[in-house]
């Protein structure tokens, strides 16, 4: 089973959703919690593992500040928004998202992705990577050619296969890079307020080994 | 050419200068005249005195009462010319004249009043030609009989004098036109940005309404559409639409750049490929009819994208009379038969030509097969519209404005005043035969040159220190005290008393740099040792007054100019203040009615029965609703992610595709607006591949700024084929 939880401003869509996994049986997500604010959620302790994390709430609480406060408590959050403000979802995506699901998507895909998102994948979705293309300082200063050649025929509309075959490389080659920048670009925007933080975010995001306590 | 604010000050501001100085001529010149009246004849007396007299009266009353000094100033000009020229004929005494013709004082200021009527070439020419003129008369028994060294010294300063004043004119001229220019781009300008910020602000506004209750509704009633919480949101959703619908009280009329701005923005997102040319300047249009005029330009030019097929779309603005408007959109499409309008597109006639009529306006729309069509509209404001539209609104400039304290250039300036101190020095070097003794004269001189540094050291500085202005003023007491000491006994000694005009001007110039009582206890104090040297010298009455009372009258003057400035400077900023107030007001109004008029329009077209059925507790939504609730949602989230992309009938094919199944997806990540000739092709591109029916995948991509392409759009088939467009930034494709 994968406990959910939505964080969003509008009852209706809190409802909603439970409404329709009621409705579709035949999945292994439960939503086990759902609150208006970040702060509201944290105070209630909800043992969920994926939390589905509006863009814009009531309170104008910051996506990045969002993200990273449920990161901290444990959770894994995936942006779950109506029309995506590029801005907002860069914030997201820069605190630690793992990935992008809009509400108009059919419910398969959401279930989809959560499961994904449960499993500690990152969801690279055609929406993110356009986000991240139009941060035109950040991809001038920090993607190989490769990397933007990759990222400009994804983000154009071409499927991994369809990019490999373009640029005559194997889908899974296709696949790092896409993960590479995503990562490349949360840790760049993820601000470290210490040399501690660095380092712990060094080792989430596996590039430094975790230090082992001593048995 | 408009009419320009700050030279309309300007002009004002001099003429009642000119007047004031055509009066306050009349003080001293009356003392000069006196001792010579007797001699005079009558008929000149009366003719010429009298009428230098009503003359500058006149220029005073008219300045004031803000009307043309045209008339009078030549009247005075013509007077005094006269008055000079048969100067030899009205002296009846046998005897030479004891002292210089009173009229010289008055050529000075003639030729002012020439070179602001005129011209200032003409003024300059004219203080020439006197100046020969008088210096002529002064040889002759009826001027003194002057030698000829004492005649040119009289031409010398009265061209010096004249001529500075002039320059100092055009100074201050120049630099008014000057900041008339900066004046008024900082207004267009400001007026401009006004627009965008409230219209940014409106904008976001509805964003945030559209994105958080309506696009909310539509997903939530989609998904599960028979839920109470779910028809509250679509109420919230109608209440939200409505406030931000309700009428404001304000409604202030739209100007001509406001109003270019609606059909434009109107027009383009219809019809990209239109080019606008606008002349509507100063113009005010009431707010009802301005929303009328962009409803019928919407209007005509969904008329034009669903029908014409035109490659070139002109509209333009003009203003054919007095507040009127005049918009023609021409297009080079198909075109169609007028006469059967009535029956093909009873549309048109009902929506462009009724309401046309309803503001009181007109609409011409002359077509033919095959040679496209014009549309005209025309509005006129009533009489009484014009009238009121030309008295105090807001965006309307007054015919003569308030004058400005000038920003004076200063560099000029300190320039004339050396100019005319060395002038003085000359004029001393020239009577040196007038003198007891020579030393001290240079003495004196050495420290005029001295107080006049100290004085205008650090310009820039307001006011001048006090210590500086005391120095001053004792420097200017000691050099006249040293002057008086090598004067002669009984007789009056010509420019050797150089250093008044030079005591006048530096106090003028401590007076205009804010030490006012120092100025003017200098002044009290210079007239009091100048009235204790005339009286112990044994002096006439006329030349003792002579002189205390030039540097005392100047003072009063420059008092006078300056306390106006200062009055007219406060007076400007408080104007200036409450235009920008208007100017904020008008740019909320307008972007309220842009709000009300289009977008939220729109949005109640495109939207507003599904969420009232939707906000219906006891409605049931049907299957095909629940999915129209879903295109309604992208349709939405197209038009606030990806505006930039795409045009309304861009986005009703967008509609219809995705009904069909095919997935289109719109993405900008460039976020500033596209070039028209890209949006063009782009509407084109899309248009052909949405209506294909092979076609099953597309997505139109907006790249960041700096890419060669601006605009990529991916198609994929049926079949597994894909066609990639790149559109460059002057719309040409190129397919990969």
């Amino acid at each position: 089973m994968i406990n959910t939880a939505v964080i969003d401003d509008h009852e209706a869509i809190r409802i909603g959703m439970a409404a329709a996994l009621d409705a579709n049986p035949g999945h292994q997500v439960t939503l086990v919690g759902g609150a208006g604010t970040v702060d509201e959620f944290l105070a209630q302790d909800v043992p969920a593992d994926v939390v589905l994390l509006d863009l814009q709430l009531d309170d104008g609480s910051d996506p990045l500040d969002n993200t990273e406060r449920l990161i901290d408590a444990g959770y894994k959050v995936l942006v779950y928004s109506i029309a995506d403000n590029v801005r907002l979802l860069r914030r997201a995506l820069a605190g630690g998202a793992a990935g992008v699901c809009r509400k108009a998507e059919p419910l398969a895909v959401t279930l989809a992705s959560i499961e994904a998102v449960s499993e500690g994948q990152v969801v690279i979705s055609q929406e993110i990577l356009a986000a991240i293309e139009g941060d035109a300082s950040y991809v001038a200063a920090n993607l190989g050619p490769r990397e933007r050649e990759v990222l400009a025929l994804y983000a154009g509309g071409f499927e991994v296969p369809e990019v490999a075959e373009r640029l005559t490389i194997t889908e899974n080659s296709v696949k790092e890079y896409l993960k590479r920048i995503r990562v490349k670009y949360t840790n760049v925007n993820r601000p470290a307020a210490s040399k501690l933080d660095l380092f712990r975010r060094a080792i989430e995001d596996g590039i430094v080994p975790p230090v082992e306590p001593h048995q | 050419m408009k009419f320009s604010l700050k030279t309309a000050q300007l002009s004002a501001w001099v003429e009642r200068g000119v007047a004031l100085f055509c009066l306050g001529t009349l003080i001293p010149a009356a003392f000069a005249a006196a001792g010579q009246v007797p001699y005079l004849a009558t008929w000149w007396l009366a003719v010429v005195g009298g009428g230098i007299i009503v003359a500058s009266l006149g220029m005073m009353v008219f300045s004031f009462l803000g009307r043309s000094l045209n008339l009078w100033a030549m009247a005075y000009v013509v007077l005094v010319t006269v008055g000079l020229v048969t100067w030899p004929w009205a002296w009846q005494s046998t005897s030479p004249a004891s002292s210089s013709p009173w009229i010289w004082m008055c050529l000075g200021v003639a030729s002012i009043c020439l070179a602001v009527t005129m011209g200032t070439a003409w003024g300059l020419g004219y203080a020439i030609v006197a100046g020969i003129l008088f210096a002529v008369i002064r040889m002759t028994p009826s001027g003194q009989g002057a030698p000829l060294l004492g005649a040119v010294q009289d031409m010398i300063v009265l061209v010096m004098n004249a001529a500075v004043v002039i320059v100092a004119l055009g100074v201050v001229g120049n630099s008014f036109k000057d900041l008339d220019e900066i004046e008024e781009n900082s207004r267009r300008e400001a007026t401009a940005a006004a627009i965008e910020d409230a219209l940014l602000e409106e904008r976001h506004r509805l964003d945030g309404i559209v994105h958080d209750e309506v696009m909310t509704t539509l997903v939530a009633a989609a998904n599960h559409p028979d839920d109470q919480a779910v028809a509250q949101q679509a109420q919230r959703a109608v209440e939200r639409l409505a406030q931000a619908e309700a009428p404001t009280e304000a409604r202030l009329p739209v100007t001509g750049d406001q109003l270019t701005w609606l059909v434009s923005d109107v027009v383009s997102t219809l019809v990209p490929q239109s080019r606008f040319t606008s002349q509507l300047e100063d113009i005010l249009v009431p707010q009802p009819v301005a929303s009328t005029l962009g409803m019928v330009v919407r209007e005509v030019a969904l008329n034009v994208a669903k029908h014409a097929q035109a490659e070139k779309v002109e509209v333009s603005l003009t203003s054919p009379a007095h507040g009127a408007v005049e918009i023609t959109i021409a297009d080079d499409g198909i075109g169609f038969d007028p006469d059967l309008v009535p029956k093909r597109r009873l549309g048109l006639q009902v929506s462009v030509v009724y309401r046309m009529w309803a503001i009181g306006g007109h609409a011409e729309i002359r077509s033919a097969p095959g040679e496209g069509t014009v549309v005209t509209l025309t509005w006129t404001p009533t009489e009484e519209l014009v009238a009121t539209d030309s008295e105090g609104s807001p965006g309307r400039r007054p015919r003569r404005g308030m004058p400005d304290i000038p920003d004076l250039s200063r560099p000029m300036l300190v320039r004339l005043v050396w100019v005319l101190v060395a002038l003085q020095f000359l004029l001393g070097w020239t009577s040196l035969d007038q003198v007891t003794a020579v030393w001290p004269v240079f003495l004196a001189q050495g420290l005029a040159a001295v107080a006049t540094a100290v004085t205008l050291w650090h310009s820039e500085e307001h006011p001048m220190s006090v210590g500086r202005a005391t120095a001053v003023v004792a420097m200017l007491l000691a050099l006249t005290l040293i002057v008086q000491s090598v004067l002669p006994q009984g007789y009056w000694p010509g420019y050797a008393t150089w250093h008044s005009t030079v005591v006048m001007v530096l106090l003028v110039a401590v007076l205009v740099r804010g030490q006012e009582r120092i100025a003017w206890a200098g002044v009290v104090l210079y007239a009091l040792v100048s009235a204790v040297w005339a009286i112990s010298r044994g002096l006439e009455v006329g030349d003792t007054l002579r002189v205390g009372f030039g540097p005392f009258s100047w003072m009063l003057v420059a008092q006078l100019l300056q306390a106006w400035l200062i009055d007219m400077g406060d007076r400007m900023n408080t104007s200036r203040r409450s235009s920008a107030q208007a100017n904020k007001a008008i740019a909320q109004s307008f972007s309220k009615l842009v709000l009300r008029d289009v977008w939220l329009t729109q949005l109640r077209a495109q939207v507003g029965p599904l969420l009232n059925r939707i906000a219906d507790p006891d409605y049931v939504l049907t299957a095909e609703e629940r999915a129209n609730c879903l295109a309604q949602e992208s349709r939405l989230r197209d038009a606030m992610r990806a505006g930039n992309l795409v045009t309304e009938l861009t986005s009703d094919a967008i509609e219809v595709a995705r009904g069909r199944g095919v997935d289109v997806r719109l993405v900008d990540s460039r976020g500033t607006r596209l070039p028209e000739d890209v949006r063009t092709a782009l509407t084109r591109h899309l248009g052909r591949l949405l209506t294909d029916s092979s076609t099953k995948r597309v997505v139109a991509r907006a790249a960041p700024e700096g890419y060669e392409d601006v605009v990529t759009v991916l198609a994929v088939r049926e079949d597994g084929s894909s066609e990639l467009i790149g559109l460059d930034a002057s719309g040409k494709a190129s397919t990969k």
